[in-house]
């Protein structure tokens, strides 16, 4: 197997990596959001708005999503896993040209940028997930959580999968870039194939068998079963989303080491 | 010592592998400054990438213990977006420098060296390519490493700059062994000792610059 040594890049040294994804998520930070204040701005308001606006084609028609549940928390609940899960996927997509001249720097290796991207986002929607319930909450709304740690748990997953997805994206942007440009043309369905705006229960069973193949509303079930008292998860199968999440991601990573070194070569 | 061994470098094409490197085994010693010599697209960068580590060889080892620095070349490694300010304080970082006081004694160094005015503070994208070329080796002058790769960068900066370069490498040559690729025979004679060509994926040392330009330009 042809390798380098180099005692400072080659080390395997897990202090110049920690160093680096540090270095890395500042960077991340200031080019996300340093340019143009809005950055922060815009990471809440884009699903706000989504909930606003479903809300409002929605609302009139069904009040209540289930017995003691305000339809806009919801909409949230759906909106913000899958606005998370979605920029995942893009994001971490886009990590190898977004980073290029960055590889200049020996480093600086392309699991580091993917690590600083995948981070960045769990932080990101994680608070806005927390900020958008503090001001439904302040404003009225009873944004009660059953079971935060579950929630939480499932996020990640969520997360996790966009991760795998995002990373085999990204080895496919740089080998077939034709083909990954299908990436965010798959995606824009899944908004509304993945329970953002109604629960699988209210699906007569015949379609309902075909979207329980997505692993995404798997994941949207479960986090409503175990956020509302009232919503009990019947059809979001935790071993399914587990089974999809462990699949992509190790599939992903590998097929991202495997081609690590012609990421980086210009 | 900078030991390469057996190293093949190839690129997928539609007629096959182009070969860049071709078995190429090379021992370069510390402490003479070397010239890299051949016609555009012969593999100096991709050498000084090999070495850098920042690129892989298809086939053999490239080894060091060795502290070397990236390869400095012209397209710098810089993101656009961010200020030259900001990509020196990330450089900064991932070399371990992460004390806020001691950054602030890198940057000062780079603002002064590249010598960019207020440009230092906005994106490297409004940069001219001589001011992202001073930028980047006033960088890699403000951390201390055995070796040096240095890609065309001179070449591309203005009689101040040069002679700004030239003070420093000399103030180094005692510590420090640069490798230079250019096509600048001048540059390269002033301060390299040794020289390689690079032709035909095969590099051959010469021991002496002169050698070395006369072979280079025999062909």
């Amino acid at each position: 197997m042809p390798d380098v040594e180099h005692r400072e890049a080659r080390s395997a040294s897990l202090r110049v990596q920690l160093r680096v994804v540090h270095a890395l998520l500042l960077r991340e930070i200031n080019t996300r959001f340093g340019q143009y204040r809005f950055g922060y701005v815009w990471a809440v308001a884009e699903p706000i708005t989504h909930v606003v606006v479903l809300s409002f084609i929605f609302g009139i028609r069904s009040r209540t999503a289930a017995e003691g549940v305000e339809f806009p928390i919801f909409l949230a609940t759906g909106i913000i896993p899958f606005v998370a899960f979605r920029n995942m996927v893009t994001r971490t997509m886009a990590t190898v040209e977004a980073n290029r001249a960055l590889y200049t720097y020996p480093q600086v290796r392309p699991f580091d940028t993917l690590i600083a991207r995948f981070v960045l986002e769990v932080v990101i929607y994680s608070l806005v997930f927390v900020l958008f319930m503090v001001g439904a909450g302040w404003v009225g709304f009873d944004v009660a959580v059953q079971d935060p740690l579950v929630v939480l748990v499932v996020f990640l997953a969520l997360g996790l999968l966009g991760l795998g997805v995002g990373a085999l994206a990204c080895v496919l942007n740089d080998v077939l870039p034709d083909v990954a440009q299908m990436v965010p043309i798959i995606l824009r369905p899944l908004y509304f194939i993945s329970g953002i705006f109604f629960s699988v229960e209210v699906i007569p069973a015949e379609y309902r068998v075909w979207l329980l193949w997505n692993p995404v509303l798997h994941a949207l079930e479960l986090i409503r079963g175990h956020y509302f008292d009232a919503i009990e998860a019947h059809y979001g199968d935790p071993l399914y989303l587990a089974a999809w999440t462990f699949a992509c991601l190790s599939f992903g990573l590998l097929t991202f080491h495997v081609y690590r070194n012609r990421l980086v070569a210009s | 010592m900078i030991a390469l061994d057996g190293v093949s470098k190839w690129y997928p094409t539609r007629h096959g592998r182009q070969y860049v490197l071709r078995d190429v085994t090379v021992h370069l010693p510390a402490g003479r400054h070397l010239a890299l010599l051949g016609a555009n697209g012969a593999g100096k960068t991709t050498l000084l990438r090999l070495i850098g580590g920042i690129d892989h060889p298809n086939a053999g080892t490239v080894r060091s213990t060795a502290r070397i620095s990236w390869p400095v070349g012209l397209t710098g490694g810089f993101q656009g977006s961010l200020t030259g300010h900001e990509g020196a304080r990330f450089v900064c970082r991932i070399n371990g420098v992460t004390e806020r006081a001691a950054i602030r004694e890198k940057l000062d160094f780079v603002a002064d060296f590249a010598d960019i005015g207020d440009y230092f503070d906005e994106p490297v994208k409004t940069y001219s390519s001589g001011m992202r070329a001073r930028l980047g080796f006033a960088l890699s002058m403000a951390f201390d490493f055995d070796y040096y790769l240095i890609d065309e960068v001179m070449a591309v900066g203005d009689q101040a700059f040069r002679g700004k370069c030239h003070d420093e490498l000399a103030a180094r040559r005692g510590r420090s062994t640069f490798i230079v690729a250019s096509h600048n025979l001048n540059i390269v004679r002033q301060i390299c000792e040794a020289g390689a060509v690079v032709r035909n994926g095969n590099v051959v040392l010469y021991n002496d610059i002169d050698e070395a330009v006369e072979a280079y330009q025999a062909a």
